[in-house]
């Protein structure tokens, strides 16, 4: 047989393998009221769920969402807080159109156990979409594939902001990738030791060589596994980038990234209105509803306007607060120039 | 726009190319170095040019400056040097051997691995505008000032610059390099000045490749190179702007070329070394401390393995300060005479120390968007400490020891301390993860020097 029909008889095999994997029954438990509390977030109360036997959580939504990362927390009989497994679960990836977002449950270390109240954040960002139903799924390995591939495990940096990237391994508690149980941290620990010993020793330079080899060949299957998930990431970002950003222009980009287009289309007409010599003061609001806290105050203002040599007269460029909530010594400030009722400028 | 972007990377790397050629004037740079070293070295002497004539009563300075560049590289290059080094670079081009050539299925996958990571990088970096907090906040802001004053209000433009009070006392290489591309580009186009990044990671790439090919074998080589593209956060720090990137390009280029200049002896690895180190205190604050460290390499080396007289040694350190003498000090002057409020006051922090150490190894170990790198680290220098301890290795492991007691330094004693440190130390942390990649490539044993049946036949 020539290697070119080899290949194909083998391709075709697995494909029937990955096909039959998904025909596989799963058990499936239907969940269709919650009630939606704190603007963005979905409450299961008492669920009652027994984490043996679900595996995968599936959030069926009425519309799609895009590039949204959202989380799923719960309380258990030995986890009585939701802050007890707070992480990112998933990254929704481009709208699809089965509105479907899947969770890797045993991710969290805490899914052991009864599952009492489930806390769902299907949308970090942007506004909270429509839940149909939500499914737990004692899942086939197609399913589970699926949900393993949507785990989104990222570096977070409270003023550098999310990292689309891994966060490194816990040594002997590894919780979030099935491959690396904590076996393999055990052996690389032992191989190590060995290694170490006997390059101070030296007892027998056989055993050192066997015992290092093992280490390498061992750190690099997992360094391996790890910069594969890390360069689908590095796919997944630039599909993202080449669909949300690429053919647009400046200003909307600069919509996208601020989380706001109404602030940066607002900072164009304060760059018009604002003479070049006049001095700016932010009264940008430190806390713009689905934006990064304190970003647009912070970085966002001056960045965006064209600088100035602030030698004249004051402008008080007011964003996200209506002028009656407005916590300055307002007297003697008149209005400048209106651009909608929570967006305006002011000056004496 | 592209030609535009273009003509603001070339222009620099021809100042670089240039100023190489009078450094290292008996040709003992290799072809990667010299590339990878033309454009940091450049980038940086233009953005110190543009600072000069900031000092001065000019407009449209950027063009100024281009226009010295293009006669000054033409003087040296055609005229003084009648071509000479420009045949020479060609025709290395020209006879370079390139690794795929080896028919080498695990050399091409790591050339296609390294390609797509840097595509990456590209892609992330060119396709939105700044959006991170410090580089919006500080450079950027800063680098469109310069922009627009120099060509509105150019006689008020450094004063206009300064008065943004924002990290009034910072250095200004990064500020500076972005203002020169947007005014080639004609315009404050962030987005693409922020393409600057990658192609620094470009150039370090290939210095970085050198360094390691006169260690290992060329594929080996082209591992390290991508092992050091595999943890997440140095290729995220290069495409979002943040001087911790750059900086930690130049520090490790300084000790690289500090660990070339004792192994081999050239003249030029120690100018570089000199040269680059200064350059960190032209990028960020904390280079005050990288000056000192490579200050300390210089001195215990010249003490200890020099081993030539007293008066040499001391031209040797001489050299060393007048390095940062003609780079940061000019800037040093301007704090001083605009009356900037200057940071880094002494405070205490040793009640934190225990803690400190702590978030040290969850940083390192667990979360800090390393992969396995520190893991790895820590296994090679414990397994390789034979080697590490050899008479020139043993300055890699000092400035591991010295960069470890700066950070500590950093955090226990100044500014804002412990709550800082949770907030950069990452990114500090950086400036040392070349080097300590460089480290393992070096006291890493070969994979065939562990195959022990292979020597029983």
């Amino acid at each position: 047989m020539k290697r070119t029909q080899l290949t194909l008889l083998v391709v075709l095999i697995l494909s029937i393998i990955l096909a039959g994997l998904a025909l596989l029954p799963e058990k499936r438990l239907i969940i269709d009221k919650f009630s939606v509390v704190n603007e963005n977030q979905i409450l299961l109360p008492n669920s009652n769920i027994d984490a043996n036997l679900f595996d995968v959580c599936v959030l069926e939504l009425t519309q799609a969402v895009a590039y949204e990362p959202g989380a799923m927390l719960f309380t258990s009989q030995y986890f009585p807080q939701f802050s007890y497994n707070l992480r990112f679960d998933f990254d929704s990836g481009p709208a699809n159109r089965l509105n479907k977002i899947y969770i890797y449950a045993p991710s969290h270390r805490a899914w052991v156990g009864i599952i009492k109240d489930i806390l769902i954040i299907p949308s970090t960002n942007g506004p909270m979409p429509e839940l149909q139903r939500v499914l737990f799924i004692r899942s086939n390995p197609w399913t589970k594939i699926r949900a393993l591939s949507s785990n989104f495990t990222r570096y977070y940096d409270p003023k550098l902001g999310s990292v689309f990237a891994l966060a490194s391994p816990l040594f002997f508690n590894n919780s979030y990738n099935v491959l690396m149980g904590p076996w393999i941290w055990g052996i690389i620990a032992i191989l190590l030791a060995v290694a170490i010993g006997c390059a101070i020793y030296k007892p027998d330079p056989i055993i050192f060589k066997i015992s290092l080899l093992g280490f390498i060949i061992l750190f690099l299957l997992l360094w391996l596994i790890l910069d594969l998930r890390n360069n689908t990431y590095y796919l997944k970002g630039m599909r993202r980038d080449a669909s949300q950003y690429w053919g647009k222009s400046l200003s909307d980009k600069r919509g996208i990234v601020n989380l706001s287009s109404d602030f940066i289309s607002f900072m164009r007409f304060c760059d018009e209105a604002i003479p070049s010599d006049g001095k700016i003061i932010n009264y940008v609001s430190e806390k713009i509803p689905g934006t990064a806290d304190g970003a647009l105050h912070h970085t966002q203002l001056y960045f965006n306007l064209r600088p100035r040599l602030n030698t004249t007269k004051e402008y008080y460029v007011v964003y996200g607060t209506e002028q009656s909530k407005l916590e300055i010594p307002v007297q003697g400030l008149k209005m400048f120039k209106k651009f909608h009722d929570l967006a305006y400028i002011l000056t004496k | 726009m592209i030609i535009k972007l273009l003509i603001g990377l070339i222009l620099p790397f021809l100042l670089g190319f240039t100023i190489l050629s009078w450094i290292d004037r008996n040709k003992e740079l290799d072809l990667p170095e010299q590339t990878g070293l033309s454009f940091l070295l450049g980038i940086s002497a233009t953005t110190l040019l543009l600072f000069w004539a900031f000092l001065l009563p000019l407009s449209h300075r950027s063009f100024l400056v281009g226009t010295f560049i293009v006669v000054f590289s033409f003087l040296q290059l055609l005229l003084v040097d009648k071509g000479r080094r420009i045949r020479d670079f060609v025709k290395k081009c020209y006879t370079v051997k390139w690794p795929v050539g080896q028919k080498n299925i695990v050399v091409l996958l790591l050339l296609i691995g390294l390609l797509f990571k840097l595509s990456y990088v590209f892609v992330e970096a060119g396709s939105k505008p700044e959006y991170s907090w410090d580089a919006s906040n500080f450079w950027t802001t800063s680098a469109k000032a310069f922009h627009y004053f120099d060509r509105d209000y150019p006689a008020q433009a450094l004063q206009g610059v300064l008065n943004l009070k924002s990290h009034d006392d910072y250095p200004r290489q990064m500020a500076l390099s972005q203002a020169w591309l947007y005014d080639y580009l004609g315009e404050a186009n962030d987005q693409m000045g922020k393409l600057l990044f990658p192609v620094t990671l470009v150039a370090f790439l290939f210095f970085f490749y050198a360094q390691v090919k006169k260690e290992r074998a060329g594929p080996i080589a082209l591992f390290f190179c991508y092992f050091l593209l595999s943890a997440p956060l140095f290729v995220y720090l290069a495409t979002v702007g943040y001087a911790d990137f750059t900086i930690a390009v130049y520090f490790s280029v300084g000790i690289l070329c500090f660990y070339r200049w004792i192994r081999e002896k050239k003249l030029p690895y120690f100018w570089l070394f000199s040269i680059f180190i200064a350059l960190t205190l032209w990028i960020k604050i904390e280079g005050k401390l990288w000056l000192l460290l490579g200050l300390i390499l210089l001195i215990v080396y010249l003490y200890r393995d020099y081993g030539r007289s007293i008066k040499e040694a001391a031209l040797k350190v001489g050299q060393y300060l007048s390095a940062y003498l003609i780079i940061s000090f000019p800037w040093q002057i301007v704090i001083w005479a605009y009356r900037l409020e200057a940071r880094g006051e002494f405070t205490s922090n040793l009640g934190h120390f225990s803690e400190m150490q702590s978030f040290i190894y969850n940083s390192l170990f667990v979360q800090g968007s390393w992969g396995l790198f520190w893991f790895a680290a820590t296994a090679a220098l414990l397994v390789g400490w034979h080697k590490l301890i050899n008479r020139q290795n043993i300055y890699l492991l000092l400035t591991i020891i010295m960069f470890y007691g700066a950070l500590l330094f950093i955090y226990l004693f100044t500014g804002d301390g412990w709550d800082s440190m949770v907030v950069s130390f990452n990114r500090v942390l950086l400036s040392l993860y070349p080097v300590m990649v460089f480290t393992l490539a070096v006291v890493l044993p070969d994979l065939n020097e562990l195959l022990w049946w292979r020597r029983k036949k």
